[in-house]
């Protein structure tokens, strides 16, 4: 029994001894050397849930064995909630998730939530969804001249937080006089609510907007944060061809992956580059196709210089967010 | 309008190999997910998603539905035995379901409440295929001011039928009405009564509070008063209940043709919410039906309208979430969230495109009822026989359950203690007589009520309340309620 325990001390420090030997490269490749945790702020079956999944399914196979990624979602306050944890997450690498941009740069502005959507370190985008400028069939208007001439043109939204704090900044550039109706459920029942009649104008994602063009009970009229026309509708002119080449630097709505501030530049590469062999892997992308999921993946340089250029305008119209929230 | 054809086919791939083991598969799972307080169809089908990924599309759908469908059934049988219904929509059943229970009769109310849930899940299927028409001109006639007026409807109704004085009642939703403002403001997203903890910022969640009030209430009183659920000297729960509860739900059929039309209707609205349909089939059944004494007593035909109304609403949900890709319920919002991985489009063109998805899904619809039935009415006696165990062991189960069913719901600490708060208050609230249910409803509808006011208000004139003929009607029920129990009042006095 002696014997048995001290070869096996004598054979654990020889092991120990062994390791010291292993090249230092060898060791930075030890990085994931437990489960990955992705945070999504929205419950399961959304579009941020759904992206995640798919993203964490086709990422395994490029991580070593043994290590899994952990999807967790922590709904709440606009995914503000999911943004403080990660944001405040020991920086090892080892947890990060989804956030929606530019929409949880608004609560910074104004309020003081536990983090800094400008020292997150980003590893990439997934998805830029442009934004439309739809008119409700049974409102007046049909142009965008209607829509500045207007008295009073109705919006109806849910509210200033997320993705349609935008809506405002939209409305000042393009100089239309507006009423804003909030506090609708989802985007799904503002949108009903502009087919209705209640409401003149909304502004959404192309995904979201999509199928009531399609129906024709809303009319596009702008189409923002694409530089190209959308072939599906090729009718509607791009903000740039409008004379509004400032709206395609501010509208749109990023689906981006980042982790807490200060991760070791190591991982940081390991990381900008797993997501980036994801996003661009044959079966995902057959996924995308499969689930009409749009992707347009974008690496972390990239996103880290969209992203300050967006918040940089946002900064930039504060006085008008200013009259909305708070 | 209907292609017989096809949907005959639809059929045949259901109860063909290997259609018929996803459409059991599916229902089982649902059931018991929707018996377990926190849990429900909804979550069965989240929980399901993942897994129908290499499925062809038709097969998915069957198994998701199977599995929500049934849920909503199972849903019913917490509440009936211990007070606690296993989603929201559930509530109204608690009314009757529960005071059966307490007189021995819970084998009767769960025959009642799968019968019920079966037939108004048929009839609601059916006139969702025969609405879908005229879906369009349905959706454009409710409006804000019909939201405010329905979200009123629902609070009055519930103070005047849960039991206990009209004063009572109006007070505890009252009290759920003001509670449902913590949080963000729904219009102007401003921080109301969160005295700086960020949990409150998305306001009390429903769902841990109506376990805390309905089931941790109880559960105190089953421990200090010391005797089973079911009343003593009472008769055991036996297959003969069960039959008994199939044989009076059936000769209500008028009953359940009205709840379940009542119920498909609310559900087609999206933003209403099912918990309305069973409320208002409830009322409508109290109204409506001779001697109605005995309703909130234990009267089976409370349990019958509620059931069937709130399997009737899911087939009425179906539709605004296939024609315009707004969902009528959480349980479609997901479900749409799987048509759209699968690569299905909803709109005009699902009902072009891929008509044999739609009849697939109602098709399952209906399969599912028929499996929930069979499993729950050969069940019913033997979890019956829960009522009659001592509280000593039913009491704790029921504490566990509620706090492990609250925490599950988001993962979070807080809402453990919004249930034991909620207990403790629904402890208080039964001692006292004041209807806790009538709190739940406030709490869910103030939020509804609060911003469809707000915005019908910001579009402009008032008078649009009593202008439009929908919003006039239902404030006409409403004076109505509120009047007769107090003109009655008044002249029993007299």
């Amino acid at each position: 029994m002696k014997k048995l325990l001290s070869a096996a001390i004598i054979g654990f420090f020889l092991f120990q001894g062994a390791l010291l030997w292993v090249p230092a490269n060898v060791k930075a490749a030890d990085f994931p050397s437990k489960n990955l945790e992705w945070y999504v702020g929205y419950s399961p079956g959304g579009g941020f849930d759904t992206y995640s999944r798919a993203l964490a399914k086709y990422m395994q196979k490029y991580l070593p064995k043994g290590i899994n990624i952990i999807i967790i979602n922590r709904p709440g306050a606009a995914s503000q909630e999911a943004a403080t944890t990660i944001y405040n997450a020991e920086p090892d690498g080892h947890t990060f998730g989804i956030w929606p941009m530019p929409g949880l740069y608004t609560p910074q502005m104004f309020f003081s939530p536990k983090y800094d959507v400008k020292k997150v370190s980003w590893f990439g985008t997934v998805l830029v969804e442009p934004m439309v400028v739809a008119v409700s069939a049974k409102s007046p208007y049909r142009t965008l001249k209607d829509l500045q001439q207007a008295e009073n043109v109705r919006v109806t939204l849910t509210g200033f937080s997320g993705p349609e704090v935008v809506v405002p900044i939209t409305m000042e550039i393009l100089g239309i006089k507006a009423q804003f109706i909030t506090g609708h459920k989802g985007s799904g029942e503002a949108m009903l609510a502009a087919v209705r009649g209640d409401g003149d104008l909304v502004i959404y994602t192309y995904g979201s907007i999509r199928k009531l063009l399609k129906s024709k009970q809303l009319l596009p009229v702008l189409l923002m944060g694409d530089k190209t026309r959308n072939p599906e509708f090729p009718d509607m002119p791009t903000a740039t061809e409008a004379g509004y080449a400032e709206l395609d630097d501010t509208v749109a709505v990023y689906r981006s992956i980042g982790g807490p501030p200060n991760l070791p530049s190591d991982r940081l590469a390991y990381l900008r580059d797993l997501l980036w062999k994801t996003m661009n892997d044959d079966e995902f992308k057959a996924w995308a196709e499969k689930a009409k999921r749009d992707i347009s993946p974008m690496n972390g340089e990239e996103t880290e210089k969209a992203l300050a250029k967006v918040l940089n305008q946002y900064d930039k119209y504060r006085p008008v967010l200013e009259k909305y929230i708070k | 309008m209907i292609e017989w054809g096809l949907m005959g086919s639809t059929l045949m791939e259901m109860l063909q190999w290997p259609g018929i083991v996803y459409l059991l598969s599916g229902s089982i799972i649902g059931m018991i997910f929707g018996a377990i307080p926190g849990l429900s169809g909804t979550t069965a089908i989240v929980v399901l998603i993942p897994l129908t990924f290499g499925m062809p599309p038709t097969t998915a759908m069957l198994w998701l539905a199977a599995a929500y469908g049934a849920g909503t059934y199972g849903g019913a049988i917490p509440a009936i035995l211990i007070n606690t219904p296993g989603e929201p929509p559930n509530a109204a059943t608690v009314i009757d379901g529960y005071p059966m229970a307490k007189k021995g009769k819970a084998g009767v109310a769960l025959g009642a409440a799968a019968t019920a849930s079966t037939l108004g899940g048929f009839i609601g299927l059916f006139i969702t295929l025969a609405m879908i028409p005229i879906i369009n001109r349905f959706l454009m006639a409710f409006s804000y001011q019909e939201f405010f007026m329905m979200a009123m409807l629902g609070l009055c109704i519930i103070a005047v039928v849960s039991g206990g004085t009209l004063l009572k009642g109006l007070v505890a939703g009252g009290l759920g009405m003001m509670l449902s403002f913590v949080g963000f403001d729904p219009i102007n997203s401003v921080l109301r009564f969160t005295f700086g903890i960020q949990y409150l910022w998305d306001g009390i969640p429903v769902v841990p509070a109506l376990f805390g009030l309905l089931a941790i209430g109880e559960a105190i009183v089953l421990l200090s008063r010391g005797h089973a659920i079911a009343a003593e000297h009472t008769a055991p729960p036996s297959r003969r209940q069960v039959l008994t509860g199939i044989r009076q739900t059936v000769a209500q059929w008028f009953l359940i043709l009205r709840s379940s039309a009542l119920g498909t209707f609310i559900g087609a609205v999206p933003g209403v919410g099912g918990t309305v349909a069973g409320f208002l089939a409830y009322m409508q059944a109290k109204n409506t039906c001779r001697n109605n004494q005995s309703f909130g007593k234990g009267d089976i035909r409370g349990v019958i309208a509620s059931e069937a109304a709130n399997d009737a609403k899911e087939g009425g949900a179906l539709l605004p979430t296939l024609a315009f890709g707004i969902p009528g319920s959480s349980g479609m919002a997901v479900l749409l969230g799987a048509l759209t991985l699968h690569g299905l489009d909803v709109g005009q063109d699902i009902f072009v495109m891929h008509l044999d998805i739609v009849y697939m899904l109602i098709m399952a619809g209906l399969g599912c009822h028929v499996v929930a039935a069979i499993i729950g009415l050969s069940l019913a006696d033997k979890v019956a026989i829960l009522t009659r165990i001592r509280p000593t062991l039913v009491g704790p189960v029921i504490f566990i359950v509620c706090i492990v069913g609250s925490y599950a719901l988001h993962n979070q600490m807080g809402d453990v203690f919004v249930c034991i708060i909620f207990g403790l208050l629904g402890y208080e609230m039964r001692k006292y007589r004041y209807p806790r249910i009538a709190l739940i409803l406030g709490l869910l509808l103030g939020n509804m009520a609060e911003t469809s006011l707000r915005q019908a208000l910001m579009m402009g004139s008032a008078w649009k309340f009593v202008t439009r003929p929908i919003s006039l009607s239902m404030l006409v029920l409403i004076v109505l309620l509120l009047l007769i129990p107090t003109i009655k009042y008044f002249r029993k006095k007299a």
